[in-house]
């Protein structure tokens, strides 16, 4: 048989219901607030800004190294990332760089053996892939670059 | 960006959803209630997730994917033409000034969603652009699960169920190119439809009024503002686990199968979304059969066959093509007392760092937990209030065993990954409240009322009770 509450548990019940609405009307002013300063900012930074967001806030400094690497390596390639510490002193957020480039090159495949293509943070060209065909610099300290005969 | 094709696709998920609904006599072909569209659109992304991903694993690609969807939906529809409109789906009662309220504040913030999500600002999580946006590249470029060099088992996560990079690819095939400022809006689109979703769901169990201020209560959680738009994996799994629970809860009562199949859908949409889907699953379905919520064998086979079947379609998978499990987690290392025995440290770090992130800083995800469990412990001879109390125990002791089988530093786990951890739990917690505080049936919300003043009025009196309620015993 179905038994009404007692005024003690009712009142519990909705005391504790008033709590939880009360705490999130609470933040609707400031939740609200937010989400219209995200749509805000979104809106007034250009397309290229929004797509490097990420990089930049995982603290990478020279931002134009991928559309520049992704338009030296052509999309059906494969490529290797090359890195040293010495890349710090010009890219300290070289950490962030390296998954970011996998992610930004696309559908270029990286790969972790030797190819044709080296996107090289702070590495000696000359030591890396002698007599390469091609070593286009796409910033400072970072180079693309094409290996001969392949 | 071609947002055309962004709109066809979510017309791809209302209508196989649509029809999927119309097939269980849920809705009509001609929805009579508009809150019957959004449940569609969730219902049919879940339902096109789970397809995309069973045509990937028998190696098909997302346009296969697509017309499959798109084919199962059309043979739906024909097999429930003349089918009668479910008894479940009706015109809601037009809202009181609450109501309005509520749904206005709702309204506000779902409009803010698509905002944000239409000029997202490009704070993509490091998982969004490490692995979920690569894996989904993959799947776009590459024709489907590539297992070679730079293909989607060479990303990180390689074990990882492919249900939300399928969607992510589907995106992508349909606006035309792999742009990655579609998804926050295409799952921005599918946050809005899942709020007005649980209240389509909620109305029909507790009114129209008190469903719109769950709603607008929802929308302004930031436990899950904190996922809107994100594209993380965690959004669908709150989307997936949240709408499973609240099937459950709601159909349930009505001891009707095919709300249990609808519930297995997003069960089974769960359970290829993340890893932790499957645990989120099976505790769904252990406690609807332990709070007698779900009896019978047929009702248990169907809500655990869809996750079950899930499951085993990916791990086989993963077997066939040598594709390495995650080291870190084992969850075989929970049958090894020995090992759980020198971890213990893992345990107690997971729960203190739980509770000592979630109770003392974040209390938007631990408060809706903690409200549900106070009302739900107050009505333990309540077949739903149980059913909530054992979902919420089980999916904590179950990331309490994920950390503890974890071998990453359980602080640094817990500290980088605690709000999402958290966050299906607060969101179904928040939709659950509703339920566990109102009577099934409407008018015994007013007999409390009315018994509560009479006692107040003359102590010791209280009106006769109506009997026994055959749906709800209590």
């Amino acid at each position: 048989m179905r038994q009404a509450p007692t005024f003690v548990v009712w009142l519990a019940r909705w005391l504790l219901v008033a709590v939880f609405v009360g705490a999130v009307v609470v933040q609707i002013p400031r939740e609200a607030r937010d989400l219209f300063d995200a749509a805000r900012n979104g809106q007034s930074e250009s397309r290229t800004q929004r797509l490097l967001y990420s990089a930049e806030v995982g603290g990478v400094r020279q931002l134009d190294v991928f559309d520049k690497a992704a338009a030296l390596i052509p999309e059906r390639s494969s490529y290797s990332v090359a890195w040293s510490p010495a890349a710090y002193a010009t890219e300290p957020g070289v950490n962030t760089a390296v998954p970011f480039a996998q992610y930004w090159l696309l559908p270029r495949r990286r790969v972790d053996r030797s190819v044709a293509w080296i996107l090289d943070w702070g590495m000696d060209p000359a030591s890396l892939a002698p007599g390469a065909r091609r070593v286009v610099p796409v910033g400072s300290h970072v180079w693309v670059i094409e290996r001969s005969g392949t | 960006v071609s947002y055309a094709g962004l709109l066809g696709l979510s017309a791809l998920y209302g209508l196989v959803g649509l029809s999927f609904l119309r097939l269980l006599g849920l809705t009509s072909a001609r929805p009579a209630s508009w809150l019957d569209l959004p449940l569609s659109i969730v219902t049919g992304w879940a339902l096109t997730g789970v397809v995309l991903s069973l045509v990937l694993i028998a190696g098909g690609d997302i346009a296969a994917g697509l017309v499959t969807a798109g084919a199962l939906a059309g043979v739906a529809s024909i097999i429930s033409w003349r089918k009668p409109m479910g008894a479940w789906s009706f015109l809601p009662a037009r809202p009181s000034r609450v109501g309005w309220v509520a749904g206005a504040v709702m309204g506000g913030f779902l409009t803010l969603f698509v905002l944000r999500g239409l000029w997202w600002p490009g704070n993509f999580h490091p998982d969004v652009w490490s692995f979920w946006i690569p894996k989904a590249k993959a799947i776009y470029y590459f024709g489907g699960l590539d297992t070679g060099l730079g293909g989607f088992t060479d990303q990180v996560h390689p074990d990882y169920p492919p249900m939300v990079p399928a969607i992510d690819a589907a995106v992508f095939t349909v606006t035309g190119h792999s742009d990655p400022l579609v998804l926050p809006l295409h799952y921005s689109l599918l946050d809005v439809a899942f709020v007005l979703a649980v209240v389509s769901i909620l109305q029909r169990r507790v009114g129209l009024d008190v469903a719109l201020v769950s709603g607008a209560v929802l929308a302004a959680l930031p436990g899950f503002i904190v996922l809107v738009g994100s594209a993380l994996g965690d959004e669908s799994l709150v989307v997936a686990a949240t709408l499973a629970v609240l099937v459950v809860c709601t159909g349930a009562e009505t001891r009707e199968s095919r709300f249990i199949l609808l519930a297995a859908v997003f069960l089974g949409a769960a359970t290829l979304v993340k890893n932790e889907g499957a645990m989120l699953s099976l505790a769904v379905v252990l406690a609807a059969v332990i709070s007698r919520l779900v009896r019978g064998q047929r009702q248990i086979a169907a809500l655990a066959g869809a996750p079950a079947a899930a499951f085993i379609l990916w791990r086989g998978w993963i077997r066939a093509n040598h594709v390495p499990l995650n080291p870190d987690l084992r969850l075989g290392r929970l049958l090894h007392p020995l090992w759980l025995v020198h971890h213990t440290h893992h345990l107690r770090s997971g729960i203190g760092g739980l509770l000592h992130q979630s109770v003392g800083m974040q209390w938007a995800f631990v408060l809706p937990v903690l409200i549900l469990v106070a009302l739900s412990a107050g009505r333990r001879s309540n077949e739903t209030s149980r059913f909530s109390l054992l979902v919420i125990g089980f999916w904590l002791l179950g990331y309490a065993a994920i950390y503890w089988v974890s071998i990453d530093a359980p602080w640094t786990a817990v500290a980088y990954n605690v709000q999402r951890v958290y966050s299906p739990i607060a969101v179904t917690a928040a939709a659950l409240v509703p339920i566990v505080l109102l009577p099934a049936n409407p008018s015994d919300a007013a007999e409390d009322w009315r018994s509560i003043m009479a006692k107040i009025r003359r102590p010791g009196s209280a009106p006769a009770s109506r009997g026994p309620e055959p749906h709800q015993a209590q």
